[in-house]
């Protein structure tokens, strides 16, 4: 493991799986799928796995279905190379299988990246509704199923326009029919698809929703604000803020997610669904303030590039009580860590 | 307070088309001082079709863009230098790589109205390279406002951090700008703006209407110096803006006196309404087409009126040039015909 962004990884995998013993204990010898298996969240899930094997020898066995692998083989030889990993190239639109002995599917895949929604939503539409279909009917087949995890988003809520944390049962307007909102409206579809299935043919399933997750195994292009404010601060530009910057957003790093998702697997209930993300929200003035820490000079900040628009309440950050409640999780890396740690992973040639 | 609209200026990117893309460095240096002297915010520079543009379809700039570019940054200290893309003609590696090494602070990457996915890489380079990319749309009259909201939210999601709407054919009326401009403000995160040409003689009240309904950031010419009728005239906005109680940041007087070195350096004739360039509006056809039209209704012995609203019947854009010829010829055959028959 000589490139040292990967040493920081695994520790940060063996801190975000530290406390739940129990959980450890119920993936022994376990196998799992993840579909989108070389994501962000894909990714983290393979280094959990990799750091439970080695600390822990639990003897877990993973697969990642993915349509692009060999880039992700390529940047990260440390996880493609181990024999307890095996990835498989597949596109969840058209139908698939999972190896027989597989006891927990973890189906995130999807394209969260709106540039994609823009372009290309027929694929963005098909990838979320296809694949849950085709994730579904596979694991219907297996008989040593455990649960299925289903990877939604925090969108499915819709557009709160009021200020506060989103519980799992918030819900508000969300327009149909619009192309910038297909991700959103196809995740609601996959939910219901899962929900069929789950009562249907009685399919051991949970859902979670993730909201804004971050850190390492993050690309830097995939158009978030705290991505642009980093760029901005790499490249040595202005920061600039449409709005008065009081929009507020929360960060969960990308270990602790991971972490999470598989005590869905094993603490997770039929039917239920988990807020995935930090409840520790930020606003963009105090984010850029936050990032401007790790450099120096401070960042220059053009604020209200947008000006003579009314400012709307723009919160988006999650309520975690029943989360923490139903799955014994905790955030095991704070705010201003995970910066610094998404800024490391960043600032280091790749 | 104020009401804040930024001004961009393109005259030595726009007024470019009107000189068949000849302006001289004399031109570029008197300009970029005088616009720097007068706070112009931003000034837009490069060939009329922008950044990569100059070829025998469109026209061969009299400079290159390396020069312009460098010329420019030498002359521009607090006004920014922006600069027009149209992918297709720019390409990342050969342009705005070495763009973004000159230093243009502001790329407005350009597509049809409804073409905005083109648009995509090249905004994605600008912003991963840290500089400020705009969507813009041109001809934006062919395209119905919700069409228009849709094309520009692609061009958000790309990471455009301002959008602006083209009226490249100067065709429209003020409530088409207002209909257009509150759609764009009401469905978009990102500041809105509006870049006039003055075929039907609205540039000016079009472009107050588009800051009455929103949009923040207006496109402005020295003396109307654009393609065909030209564009909003800047001296004329500033003053208005100015009686209306908006912040250009502009100075008055220095840009009055910009007008003037203009007049005496690159621009002794303003654009004016041409016949053909009323034409043109009314049509919808780009007004940079009027020159290339006249040529060829001189070559073929046609009306150029009736190329324009050729042009016009088929959705002719920019970049189109060839079919200025194509239906320059199908009109000299079909008046050969009937005058046989």
């Amino acid at each position: 493991m000589a490139d040292p962004r990967f040493a920081e990884t695994r520790q940060d995998a063996l801190a975000a799986c530290a406390h739940q013993p129990e959980v450890r204990a119920a993936l022994a010898r376990q196998h799992l799928a993840v579909t989108g298996g070389t994501g962000f969240l894909g990714t983290w899930i393979a280094e959990l796995v990799a750091a439970l094997n080695d600390q822990y020898k639990l003897g877990v066995t993973l697969d990642l279905y993915a349509r692009n692998i060999v880039e992700w083989q390529q940047k990260y030889p440390h996880l493609a190379g181990r024999l307890d990993i095996r990835v498989h190239s597949q596109d969840v639109r058209s139908s698939f299988e999972f190896a027989k002995n597989t006891n927990y599917v973890i189906h995130a895949a999807g394209i969260p990246n709106n540039r994609v929604h823009a372009s290309d939503p027929l694929r963005v539409f098909q990838t979320t509704v296809s694949g849950i279909n085709n994730a579904l009917e596979a694991a219907s087949q297996l008989d040593g199923l455990r649960r299925f995890v289903n990877v939604s988003s925090c969108l499915v809520a819709g557009s709160p326009q009021r200020p506060g944390p989103l519980t799992e049962s918030d819900y508000f307007p969300l327009p149909s029919g619009l192309l910038h909102t297909v991700y959103a409206d196809a995740k609601r579809a996959a939910e219901m698809t899962a929900a069929i299935y789950r009562s249907q043919y009685r399919l051991p399933l949970s859902t979670v929703r993730p909201f804004t997750l971050t850190g390492a195994y993050q690309e830097l292009d995939r158009p978030w604000a705290i991505n642009n404010f980093l760029r901005d601060v790499l490249t040595g530009g202005e920061i600039r803020i449409h709005g008065d910057g009081s929009a507020r957003r929360s960060y969960l790093y990308g270990a602790d997610a991971a972490w999470w998702t598989l005590a869905a697997l094993v603490n997770g209930v039929d039917g239920e669904v988990y807020n995935l993300g930090s409840a520790t929200p930020v606003s963009h003035n105090e984010l850029v303030r936050l990032i401007g820490e790790q450099v120096s000079p401070k960042p220059r900040v053009a604020l209200n590039t947008a000006p003579n628009r009314q400012q709307k309440d723009n919160d988006l950050y999650p309520d975690l009580s029943f989360t923490v409640r139903r799955l014994g999780v905790a955030e095991t890396c704070p705010l201003d860590q995970t910066i610094a740690k998404a800024y490391r992973w960043f600032a280091t040639p790749q | 307070m104020a009401k804040k609209i930024l001004i961009t200026d393109p005259t030595l990117r726009d007024g470019n088309h009107a000189v068949r893309h000849q302006l001289s460095r004399e031109a570029f240096v008197a300009y970029c001082q005088a616009a720097e002297a007068a706070r112009v915010p931003i000034l837009e520079v490069g060939h009329g079709n922008g950044l990569g543009a100059s070829s025998m379809l469109v026209g061969e700039c009299s400079m290159s863009d390396e020069e312009i570019l460098t010329v420019s940054r030498q002359h521009l200290h607090n006004s920014r230098m922006s600069i027009h893309v149209i992918p297709g003609f720019c390409t990342i590696k050969k342009d705005l790589v070495r763009a973004v090494e000159l230093g243009v602070d502001v790329f407005r990457v350009a597509s049809h109205c409804t073409e905005a996915d083109i648009t995509d890489r090249h905004i994605h380079y600008v912003r991963q390279a840290g500089k400020e990319a705009w969507g813009i749309l041109m001809m934006s009259h062919m395209a119905t406002p919700a069409t228009l909201l849709e094309e520009a939210k692609k061009m958000e999601s790309y990471g455009a951090e301002a959008i602006v709407i083209m009226d490249s054919a100067g065709a429209y009326f003020p409530d088409d700008v207002k209909e257009r401009i509150e759609t764009l403000v009401d469905g978009l995160a990102i500041p809105v703006g509006f870049h006039g040409h003055n075929n039907l003689g609205m540039a000016v009240i079009n472009s107050v209407t588009a800051v009455n309904a929103g949009a923040t950031i207006i496109d402005g010419s020295i003396r109307g110096f654009g393609a065909g009728a030209g564009n909003t005239q800047l001296e004329v906005l500033v003053a208005v803006f100015e009686r209306l109680g908006f912040d250009t940041g502009i100075d008055l007087y220095k840009i009055l006196d910009a007008a003037d070195i203009a007049e005496k350096s690159f621009n002794p004739v303003a654009p004016s309404i041409s016949p053909l360039s009323i034409v043109s509006g009314l049509a919808g056809v780009f007004s940079g087409f009027a020159k290339p039209v006249a040529r060829a209704a001189e070559e073929y012995k046609v009306d150029p009126r009736d190329i324009f609203f050729g042009l016009g019947k088929r959705n002719a854009v920019a970049g189109q040039e060839s079919l200025i010829i194509e239906v320059a010829r199908d009109l000299a055959a079909k008046n050969a015909a009937a005058q046989k028959g």
